[in-house]
């Protein structure tokens, strides 16, 4: 397979950032109350995670190392701030539906990981490529799990009604404990199923990314043991 | 302090420099679109409110009357309440035909909830529309349904109640099922923008 073709298909499947990952959940669990939020903030995420790894990317050799952590979140905090800026000035009609999400982005870790574990040591049209997979495989995981919140909660999946009459929709599944409900439901399942994700030890330590939850077998920690010792 | 440690300060310091400067480039770009947009939101949601009205204008006169008015508003029992706006509804040939009121509410189950209230001379209800709310989507967020928003479309001007019934009188209101607080919210705001045009508009 092509190498950049190979990037999108590892951010949307392989090393989902939501399922495998287990990385950003903290919008996850606030954004999806419905399958249009969900895609809502999956698509801006994807515009800033990719403009991020280009210029991230762009800037790998500028940046040293001791600093590059403070760098990488002014980069992406400008960018966040100037998409949030153009957005409200240009496309309210889009602003008004996604504006909401956009300074939800600055703290998603989604965005700082790639930088971290991919932007930081590759091309940046492999970068790109790599913002593209993972920004989609984010929507694809909001998606899923708003429109399940939203059949639960509201009997409908994108606001057309999709459940029987008789059905009496759930609303604690809109709420924020019926995040955690699916959340929990999607894991065990692929716990019980042996699904590739961080948390199971089904995905091998040497393929593990940046922050998988494994703060020991992390990119950054290694280097920074090797220049301990060096010292 | 090591050069390393120097240059490394540098580097950040010139990177962040850079990005101020390019944030400040783009907040002086947008300045303009965003507040046409803003004005051109308000505006539609005005329309909508006062669909007769050709034009909506404020005067200093009024401006002060809303000031004056915030201490008496916020002690009349609606909750946390307070009359934002006023706008005279003017037809094209400039005559006044009502008013247009902006009152929030911060008893929102998510905060503030802002409506515009259109109140014609004879006292009755045009309409309502939101221009600020942030309630929990598929919940609180049906406020801005017709089935919700429109029972106050030709209301009297009186002060009103939610119920959670089917309404039997003329200022009753009915709850969103699963959603008191944006309904209460709401019609307080309402009710703050009509007890400002009974009480503060004639003085």
């Amino acid at each position: 397979m092509n190498k950049y073709l190979e990037r999108i298909y590892n951010g949307l499947w392989k090393e989902n950032p939501i399922f495998v990952q287990m990385l950003g959940l903290c919008p996850t669990l606030a954004v999806t109350t419905s399958a249009i939020n969900g895609l809502g903030m999956g698509l801006s995420s994807t515009a800033v995670l990719i403009g991020a790894n280009i210029v991230i990317s762009a800037l790998r050799h500028v940046i040293p190392d001791g600093v590059r952590l403070p760098a990488e979140i002014v980069v992406v905090a400008s960018l966040v701030t100037v998409v949030d800026m153009l957005m409200e000035g240009f496309t309210p009609a889009l602003y008004s539906s996604l504006g909401l999400y956009i300074p939800l982005i600055v703290v998603n870790c989604i965005i700082l990981g790639r930088a971290e574990a991919y932007a930081m040591k590759n091309s940046v049209l492999l970068s790109a490529c790599d913002g593209i997979g993972m920004g989609l495989g984010f929507t694809v995981a909001l998606v899923l799990i708003g429109s399940f919140r939203e059949l639960l909660g509201a009997g409908t999946i994108f606001d057309i009604t999709v459940t029987p009459s008789f059905y009496t929709p759930m609303s604690l599944f809109i709420l924020a404990p019926g995040a955690f409900f699916v959340l929990a439901m999607l894991t065990a399942l692929q716990n019980r199923l042996k699904m590739p994700c961080a948390t199971n030890g089904s995905v091998p330590e040497e393929e593990r990314v940046g922050c998988a939850g494994d703060c020991a077998s992390c990119a950054g920690h290694d280097k920074v043991m090797a220049e301990k010792e060096g010292k | 302090m090591t050069p390393k440690a120097i240059k490394n300060a540098i580097i950040l310091f010139v990177i962040t420099l850079i990005a101020g400067f390019c944030l400040g480039l783009v907040h002086e770009v947008t300045l303009e679109p965003i507040a046409a947009a803003q004005l051109a939101s308000a505006t539609a949601t005005y329309q909508e409110v006062y669909p007769e009205a050709a034009s909506f204008t404020t005067t200093e006169e009024l401006e002060a009357k809303v000031a004056a008015a915030a201490e008496e508003i916020s002690a009349q029992g609606y909750g946390n309440v307070t009359v934002d706006d006023i706008q005279e509804a003017l037809d094209a040939g400039g005559n006044v035909l009502g008013y247009l009121i902006s009152a929030s509410s911060n008893d929102g189950y998510n905060g503030l909830v802002q409506v515009s209230v259109g109140i014609t001379n004879e006292g009755t209800l045009t309409g309502i529309g939101f221009l600020s709310i942030g309630e929990t989507p598929g919940l609180g967020m049906k406020a801005k349904e017709p089935a919700f928003k429109d029972q106050f479309n030709g209301k009297p001007a009186d002060t009103m109640s939610v119920v959670k019934v089917t309404p039997t009188a003329d200022n009753q209101i009915q709850a969103i099922s699963g959603a008191s607080y944006t309904s209460n919210a709401t019609t307080n705001a309402v009710n703050a923008a009509v007890y400002f045009y009974n009480n503060c508009l004639a003085e």
